[in-house]
């Protein structure tokens, strides 16, 4: 064999082992393509079960507070109404007789009220902007701190299952701020940046070093659940300085 | 009669009539395209390549027909004795205008910001090596610029190859079928024919004089690849879409 011939050999051997390692190269994406697609699948669908997860135990959480409020506004208020209405309808005044029909219509008026937060549709109808200040509003009701609401012009409304986790969020944070920090005041802002929106959920109580690793696992379910929404959750805290946390969604 | 020999030199040539019909039918169909759809550049781009590409065809046979032309041309961009190559055409218009839109049409198919900047500079590497290389004489316009092709050939290589990591990395292509989706074709075609050609446009010189047939081989094979790519953005056009099926559309 001549050299020419070996030259062109030489030539179209190249050619054709270029060719055939771009076609591997070709192939082998592609098939790449469809596994990280079948992972992908697969961890949608994880997330899809975690998400159901979260929300069977969200809508738990929120019913058995519910009952909880149920069994206090029926000792409370409803019961006392009762004996009171009993009094009254018993007495011989008209007056008073009078007095207790009227305490059974406002009774009648509680229970349908009640009735009412017995299932969720009531989180259907509240606004996340109402639910923050009744929240805020019950704390410094209580004496224990200062609160303040910033919603900067923003028209905010997620849909049922998002709001449901937003709202047992919101509250695990607050509580945590009653019960650990110790704050003077709670600011909860209400905002947007860029592509997101966020709540922010500021206090300036104890504060606590965050790289110590917490032995409960009550952040790390708020990060899981914020992220079974497609959001996140950021916790910045520095000793005696307060605690902010921002609850982050896409637009 | 030198419209009779250009005619003549169209009607022999069966890759230029396909090119010639190609070109026609993309510019009819992009006419037709919604003007929003015009100005987007996964659209426009194909365009401009299947027009330039009929351009610098037809000019390069027009090249041949009208020598008288050729050889004017031929010494405003040189002093060199006038051989009758029509070699500047391919040059300016193939390995040096085309690939940069080849170039630019990756791009666009990119995802990732940080490869599209890469690709930007393959652009700038490209554009001023190939002014450099040119304009110093190095590489003369009029005759074969085997570094200009290397480098054309390569950079299209590197850009296919980065659709390639984007594709398999991105968030953004998951949710569609690389088989349905047109950029996947006419990417694979522009690699192949990168590859296929690198090694026939850098021995160009000793493939013409030498090898002709081989020579002949890796031209057919890039002219059967740049016609499945004309077809390929054909059917983006008459689609309107990068997709084969309507609802995979991104």
């Amino acid at each position: 064999m001549g050299g020419e011939d070996t030259q062109i050999l030489f030539i179209l051997f190249s050619g054709v082992f270029l060719a055939a390692v771009m076609a591997t190269f070709v192939v082998a994406m592609v098939i790449l393509h469809r596994q990280r697609q079948v992972q992908n699948k697969q961890k949608v669908e994880q997330l899809k079960v975690e998400f159901e997860k979260t929300m069977l135990n969200i809508e738990n959480e929120i019913q058995q507070e519910t009952l909880n409020h149920i069994g206090r506004e029926l000792h409370d208020n409803i019961g006392q109404l009762l004996s009171l209405s009993k009094l009254y309808l018993g007495s011989s005044k008209p007056e008073r007789q009078a007095e207790g029909k009227e305490l059974i219509s406002k009774i009648i008026t509680e229970v349908r009220s009640l009735s009412k937060s017995l299932n969720l549709d009531w989180v259907e109808n509240l606004k996340l902007e109402e639910f923050i200040q009744e929240q805020l509003v019950k704390i410094e009701a209580s004496g224990y701190c200062k609160t303040r609401f910033i919603a900067n012009n923003l028209h905010w409304e997620p849909g049922k299952e998002q709001k449901m986790i937003l709202i047992r969020v919101i509250q695990e944070c607050l509580n945590n701020a009653i019960k650990h920090a110790s704050p003077e005041t709670i600011t909860i802002t209400l905002d947007s940046s860029g592509t997101e929106k966020f709540i922010q959920i500021k206090d300036d109580g104890k504060g606590f070093d965050t790289s110590i690793a917490s032995t409960g696992s009550g952040m790390t379910n708020l990060k899981k659940r914020m992220e079974t929404i497609g959001g996140k959750f950021h916790l910045h805290s520095i000793p005696g300085k307060g605690t902010e946390i921002k609850l982050l969604l896409p637009v | 009669m030198v419209f009779d020999k250009f005619w003549e030199l169209i009607i022999n040539n069966y890759y230029l009539i396909a090119i010639i019909i190609l070109g026609l039918a993309g510019i009819i169909l992009f006419a037709f395209l919604p003007s929003g759809k015009k100005k987007i550049p996964h659209f426009y781009l194909p365009f401009s390549i299947l027009v330039l590409v009929v351009f610098y065809e037809l000019l390069a046979t027009y090249m041949v027909a009208n020598r008288v032309l050729h050889e004017k041309i031929h010494y405003l961009l040189t002093s060199d004795t006038f051989k009758g190559w029509n070699t500047w055409v391919f040059n300016v218009f193939n390995y040096q205008l085309s690939k940069i839109l080849f170039l630019l049409l990756i791009r666009e198919n990119l995802n990732n910001k940080t490869r599209k900047t890469w690709v930007l500079y393959l652009i700038g590497i490209l554009i001023i090596g190939s002014l450099g290389l040119t304009f110093s004489e190095i590489e003369k316009i009029h005759e074969p610029q085997p570094v200009i092709y290397f480098l054309g050939n390569i950079f299209l290589i590197i850009a296919s190859g980065l659709f390639f990591i984007d594709l398999i990395s991105e968030d953004y292509f998951l949710s569609l079928n690389p088989v349905e989706f047109l950029p996947f074709w006419y990417i694979t075609l522009i690699l192949f024919q990168s590859v296929l050609t690198l090694l026939s446009d850098v021995a160009f010189e000793y493939l013409a004089f030498n090898q002709v047939e081989i020579y002949y081989l890796f031209n057919y094979t890039s002219m059967i690849l740049y016609f499945l790519m004309s077809i390929a953005f054909i059917m983006l056009f008459s689609l309107g879409r990068n997709t084969l099926l309507k609802n995979t559309e991104i």
